[in-house]
């Protein structure tokens, strides 16, 4: 797994503005997208880790603003819910080689009474689909 | 030096994006086209002449199979490397068939891209070991199967079938004649007209392509 160096205290205030990214997958895919991703200017690529296993090890130390999934088949969908076993409120983005759309998939924790429940479902859209 | 022309297809930007960067980073590559579908990849291919296409394979519009086919109809020189998330070997000879010159998948990392990419641009084939192996695995099994019959093949007479599979179980022509009670003379004739049709040179052979048939 590579690490990026922690930032200097005189780059903290640039650091304020700048999202901090977790990519996993170990593909072309996810190589070239860590280093497009480095040369632009808002984000941070804390680390790329090649395996699930390897990102939770890095979550353990370190948790970045978002994941970023790059999956050429090595690395599901599925892995976003480990994810959110070790980090609740983790922001996760799954982008794969064979799908059409990338998909953004974020969580916050809600207290466990019934009120904090119903207000969480009312806050949610509702399906014009269904 | 010249840099190496390189055209990318792939509608996933973001991947398309991605080897593009990495590939203009290259001190003897060089990206001077990017397309998103396979008709908009063989007017720019026809129209930049580059050294290697990238080719993805599922694609809207016009995927990466028939763009191939439509690029080496144009111009048959074209050097194409098909760029895939698919390791079955069906796609891997529905691109060998359009014409593609090398296979690689998108699960490799950047080095063996960028050393597959070179190897293709110096005129070899690329192909991921597994599927050379498949790819070599079908090619003995199309080479064992008796080939197809040819015109001439066909046309052998209900007589010369007979003395060819009298042939085939080790008759001497003395023995077909009586057997079919012929001539040694009329024998004689069928053998060769036998040997002439199946384009054999000697009754061994004949016998042999007589069993392998059957």
């Amino acid at each position: 797994m590579m690490d990026r160096q922690p930032r200097s205290n005189a780059g903290m205030l640039s650091y304020m503005n700048e999202h901090t990214v977790l990519i996993i997958g170990e593909s072309i895919f996810a190589e070239t997208l860590a280093a497009t991703l480095g040369q632009c200017h808002r984000v941070i690529v804390q680390a790329s880790a090649p395996t699930l296993d390897a990102a939770l090890d890095h979550l353990a130390q370190q948790i970045p603003d978002v994941v970023v999934i790059a999956s050429a088949n090595e690395v599901g969908v599925d892995a976003a819910g480990r994810l959110l076993l070790a980090c609740p409120d983790l922001a996760i983005i799954h982008a794969g080689l064979d799908m059409d759309n990338v998909q953004v998939i974020t969580s916050h924790s809600i207290g466990r009474r019934m009120a904090d429940l119903i207000a969480a479902i009312e806050q949610l859209p509702i399906r014009s689909d269904t | 030096m010249p840099l190496a022309q390189i055209l990318l297809v792939d509608d996933h930007e973001l991947f398309r994006q991605g080897l593009a960067g990495l590939i203009d980073g290259q001190p003897d590559l060089q990206v001077v086209g990017q397309a998103g579908d396979g008709l908009d990849a063989l007017a720019q291919a026809c129209a930049k002449r580059p050294d290697l296409i990238i080719m993805d394979i599922k694609m809207p519009i016009c995927d990466g199979l028939e763009a191939t086919r439509l690029i080496r109809e144009e111009w048959p020189e074209a050097r194409i490397v098909m760029l895939t998330v698919h390791d079955d070997e069906e796609k891997l000879f529905e691109a060998i068939k359009a014409g593609a010159t090398g296979y690689i998948l998108k699960n490799v990392k950047s080095a063996d891209f960028l050393s597959g990419i070179r190897s293709a641009l110096a005129g070899d084939a690329v192909l991921p070991p597994k599927l050379a192996t498949r790819l070599l695995a079908e090619f003995a099994r199309l080479a064992s199967r008796p080939r197809p019959l040819t015109e001439d093949e066909e046309n052998l007479t209900a007589r010369e079938e007979e003395v060819l599979a009298l042939i085939a179980e080790g008759a001497t022509d003395k023995e077909i004649a009586l057997q079919l009670s012929l001539s040694i003379h009329t024998v004689k004739t069928h053998v060769r007209n036998i040997l002439a049709k199946l384009h054999v040179a000697s009754r061994r052979q004949a016998a042999r392509w007589a069993l392998s048939r059957s």
